[in-house]
């Protein structure tokens, strides 16, 4: 419905742009469930950053006699095959998945931004193409691909999160596109190119940060995403190489030895799991916070 | 409708070219041979394999780098090859090109030609025993996520915000956050070594299949149930939906007739690129239950290198995707008439 | 004539919000008498559809509360009816046509489907039948080609076309009381007048009344028989339609009839805008909640509601000034 009575707009979109994000944060903390996830997940970050400097063993310090043995006092979670503390390999292996989910996920973030926002505003033709490409390579199997290329490229790390990265920008382009196809109707857009700034300034100085609230909720479930397949690469041995550790290549280990040896799956599969879970409850609390009507 | 269908399925050629571009290149500008992993074989015997599987192709060392052809040890090759870089650069990509035609020419034909590795056997017949062991393994894990993503999606929308709606979704984050190499042992340490219900590996009958088909299906089932819930609670938001119940129908007719259809639109369009991430889980899920399927063939035969197994499991899988997203394109053209009438 | 077809009194409809309680309706009685074309004016929010939802069973409950003194429709209190009861009377006696004819019907299922089903529920026709007096009340809206385009979807319609298929599709069982919720705001201007007619036209065949849900002064004027003006969920002016445009007495009236352009008399009066907003009906202003943006406010206006009372044979006002 439409209101026969003019009502004093700017003074509206002032209120609102400034408590955006404070309107956000207060239904953030609402969410009993979303700030829990928050303090589990503060509380892996520390357990793996920290944990390593109080517990007096190394990651790759074996001691073959002692072997696998379950919980004690001296190995809280144990130790694996080698005689090695499954708990600093759990905590080390832990800097290494979260490290990875980060790295891959800012190259999406990169990647996709870049894409979408560029779809988004030239729109027309290139836009159709663009989001054709995208969706073309949605029904690809990526995977495959990635798996491919580690193998016949060596297995770094840094080659890991690039590829990781560089296949898991697909959502974000869209996501990014449809924001700034509708913010570009927006009357700042066209006060911006009344006043002669270029489309790219346009596009990263006020479309990009207008649409900031999506793409931080994305992000946020960007992370567990490329954890999880992270893991899966080096569960499957193509991933972070021993000695080395990471959460994937623990369960690995694990599940090759479940049968004689149990904590060696569980300790590191349940704090995996613990870490996607919260990193997923969070995701979806900033999505309810920032954005109602969003949903995926 | 038909004339929609055509185009689409004329579309997914050239895309096949690409994926075989793509993948072909990779294979080229590999480091390392396919070979190197052996046992030293005489030259002779390493020459002629490579001239069965197209990598020297006779005419262009003839035609860009002829004194290749008297030479016989690897390091006369080598430093030969230091002497004319930008000769021996061009044999290269002329022998690209033949080797491309070629594969080409017999992919077209349905030849996957032989396996480097195992070198009696076909990579045909290879995809032969896999896929349909894959193929089973998707459909069951497909029909366990429809069926109890679809069931829980519903329930959560009915009764959203209450107790069922919060159990439900929780247990669907859940089932998003346990990796399938984590859920696959530990259902295995339960049912099968702890219950005794289910044997651990294997594939042969309904029992051996229950367990990788939960394990594969459980994270697609979690984001079913959550798109069940999003689609039908945004479309029971619409005018259309206040318009039928102003009309008086039955909560029945409203539900069913009137919001399941556009409420399970976004579950089908999810259910193109679900494919390909089933295709991805298989590979996990195929290792950890010892199913003899294509995902465990593809892992064997990249690790080992057997880069022409690696390559027509990628097209295959492609061809696959590629038919299930046209599939699930046309069913939402059925669903949806704004789409069929574009 | 003046035999009343429907009589709400006292209707409430709230929601709760974060700390309190938002009074969407706040308190209404109207009356609809057999034959006659009642308008309810006020802008966006004023509660006028809402009012409408509460008598209907429309309000989703929870999270919303609808109680009140009563909402008999030819007799029946519908506030205590059973939602089965309900279900019955919605879309059979009591038919509403809503704004936005393009979301309004539903775009998976074609317009027979959607005309068909009404008859289906309602008078216990087969699919083949209902067809056939739905292809008949399509031509009477005035469809070319009722036939074919039967089979068609919405979205292959204009929205003057798909306005026709709503209100076709409310007149399928002959209603006694039709609901026309803002039944032109989304259409062109030509489109709008052409729809009017066809309610006008429908009213007289029909003999029935019919409840013009509108922010638009402009579509009362000379279709409606009575007005009742609202504000933040409460009826402040009622009265006969020509009385009202000529001589308003609330201060709201006044502005809203200010704020439109008018082709009899005062050529040269200015459009006055209404300054201000309407109230959040979760934060009521205390007193008359017109008060802030009222330019005849009182201290006592800030102080009490003022009490409904009576300012003519048939006319009623809400203000402690007028």
């Amino acid at each position: 419905m439409t209101s026969t009575v003019p009502v004093a707009a700017p003074e509206l979109e002032e209120i609102e742009g400034t408590s955006l994000w404070r309107d956000a944060w207060r239904r953030l903390k609402k969410n009993r469930m979303a700030v829990a996830a928050a303090a589990v997940l503060g509380g892996i970050v520390l357990f793996c950053v920290a944990g390593p400097l109080f517990v007096p063993y190394s990651f790759d310090e074996q001691n073959l006699e002692y072997g696998a043995r379950g919980p004690s006092a001296e190995h809280w979670f144990g130790t694996d095959l080698h005689g090695r503390d499954l708990l600093v390999r759990t905590m080390y292996g832990g800097r290494i998945s979260l490290a990875v989910g980060l790295a891959a996920t800012l190259v999406s973030l990169t990647i996709g931004v870049a894409y979408g926002a560029i779809a988004g505003y030239f729109g027309g033709r290139v836009d159709a193409i663009m989001m054709r490409v995208v969706d073309v390579l949605y029904t690809l199997p990526f995977m495959f691909v990635v798996i491919l290329f580690l193998v016949l490229f060596g297995r770094s790390i840094v080659l890991l999160f690039v590829a990781l990265g560089a296949v898991s920008w697909l959502t974000m382009a869209r996501i990014v596109r449809g924001q700034v196809l509708s913010l570009k109707q927006s009357e700042f857009v066209d006060a911006a190119r009344a006043a002669g700034v270029r489309d790219l300034a346009i596009v990263f100085r006020h479309l990009v940060p207008n649409a900031l609230g999506p793409i931080v909720v994305y992000a946020t479930l960007t992370v567990p995403r490329v954890m999880l397949e992270e893991a899966f690469l080096s569960y499957l041995g193509l991933g972070v190489q021993p000695p080395m550790a990471s959460w994937g290549l623990l369960v690995s280990d694990g599940a090759n030895n479940m049968m004689l040896h149990p904590h060696l799956l569980i300790f590191p599969g349940l704090l995996l799991t613990l870490t996607l879970f919260s990193l997923n409850f969070l995701g979806d609390g900033l999505r309810d916070a920032l954005d109602p009507r969003m949903r995926t | 409708m038909i004339r929609f269908v055509l185009r689409r399925i004329l579309g997914i050629f050239p895309i096949l070219l690409v994926v075989f571009t793509f993948s072909f290149v990779l294979m080229r500008v590999a480091p390392g041979g396919p070979f190197d992993a052996e046992k030293p074989v005489p030259p002779e015997v390493k020459r002629n394999l490579e001239l069965r599987y197209r990598m020297r192709e006779p005419w262009c060392e003839a035609r860009f780098l002829p004194a290749l052809q008297g030479v016989r040890s690897p390091d006369e090759e080598r430093a030969l090859r230091r002497a004319s870089p930008w000769a021996s650069r061009a044999e290269r990509v002329c022998t690209g090109l033949f080797q491309y035609g070629w594969m080409l020419g017999n992919y077209v034909r349905g030849d996957f030609g032989p396996s480097y590795k195992y070198k009696d056997r076909s990579v045909n017949e290879f995809i032969r025993a896999g896929m349909p062991v894959t193929l089973q393994l998707g459909l069951l894990a497909v029909t366990f996520a429809l069926g109890i993503g679809l069931v829980a999606g519903l329930v959560a929308a009915v009764y959203q915000n209450r107790w069922p709606d919060h159990l439900a979704m929780i247990a669907a984050l859940l089932g998003i956050s346990v990796p399938n190499f984590v859920l696959g042992p530990v259902l295995i340490l339960v049912f099968s070594l702890g219950l005794l219900w289910f044997p651990p590996a294997r594939w042969e009958s309904l029992s051996h299949v229950f367990l990788p088909g939960l394990t594969l299906g459980s994270v697609y089932a979690a984001y079913v149930a959550r798109l069940t819930r999003g689609g039908m609670l945004e479309v029971v938001r619409q005018d259309f939906i206040r318009t039928a119940r102003a009309k008086g129908l039955p909560e029945r007719l409203v539900i069913l007739r009137h919001a399941l259809r556009g409420g399970l639109l976004p579950v089908v369009s999810y259910l193109g690129p679900a494919m390909a991430a089933l295709f991805t889980g298989s590979i996990v899920v195929e290792r950890i239950f010892n199913v003899p399927g294509m995902g465990r063939y593809f892992v064997d035969a990249a690790i080992n290198r057997d880069i022409t197994l690696a390559m027509a499991v990628v097209m295959v899988n492609a061809v696959f995707l590629l038919v299930a997203n046209l599939v699930v394109d046309v069913v939402l053209g059925i669903l949806d008439p704004r789409v069929r009438y574009e | 004539m003046s035999e009343l077809l429907l009589q709400v009194r006292n209707l409430h409809v709230h929601y709760p919000v974060d700390g309190g309680v938002s009074r969407a309706v706040d308190g209404v009685s109207l009356d609809v008498r057999r034959g006659e074309t009642l308008a309810v004016v006020g802008e966006s929010g004023s509660g006028k559809s809402q009012t409408m939802y509460g008598v209907l069973g429309l309000v989703p409950r929870p999270p919303g509360r609808v109680f009140g003194d009563g909402a008999y429709f030819e007799g029946e209190d519908l506030l205590r009816a059973s939602e089965r009861r309900l279900r019955g009377i919605r879309g059979n006696r009591i038919a509403m046509i809503f704004q936005d004819p393009m979301t309004a019907l539903n775009p998976f299922l074609t317009v027979e489907r959607q005309l068909t089903e009404v008859l289906e529920v309602h008078k216990g026709l087969r699919r083949k039948e209902a067809r056939n007096l739905a292809i008949e009340m399509l031509a009477k809206v005035g469809i070319p080609d009722p036939e074919r385009r039967i089979d068609q979807y919405p979205h292959q319609f204009s929205g003057g076309m798909r306005q026709r298929v709503m209100i076709a599709m409310a007149l399928l069982c002959r209603p006694s009381l039709l609901v026309a919720d803002e039944p032109t705001t989304a259409l062109d201007v030509t489109i709008q007048a052409q729809i009017l007619e066809l309610l006008r036209a429908t009213r007289r065949e029909m003999d029935g009344s019919i409840i013009l849900i509108t922010h638009d002064l402009g579509v009362v004027a000379g279709n409606a028989d009575r007005i009742a003006v609202m504000y933040a969920g409460r009826v402040v002016e009622k009265g006969p339609s020509r009385e009202i445009f000529e001589s308003p007495l609330h201060p709201y009236t006044r502005g809203l009839l200010a704020s439109v352009p008018r082709l009899d008399a005062e050529q040269k009066a200015p459009l006055v805008p209404i300054p201000g907003q309407p109230p959040d009906p979760s934060r009521l202003p205390s007193g008359c909640p017109f008060r802030p943006r009222c330019p005849a406010a009182t201290a006592r206006c800030a102080q009490e509601y003022p009490p409904t009372r009576s300012a003519g044979p048939e006319r009623e006002v809400a203000c402690w000034v007028a």
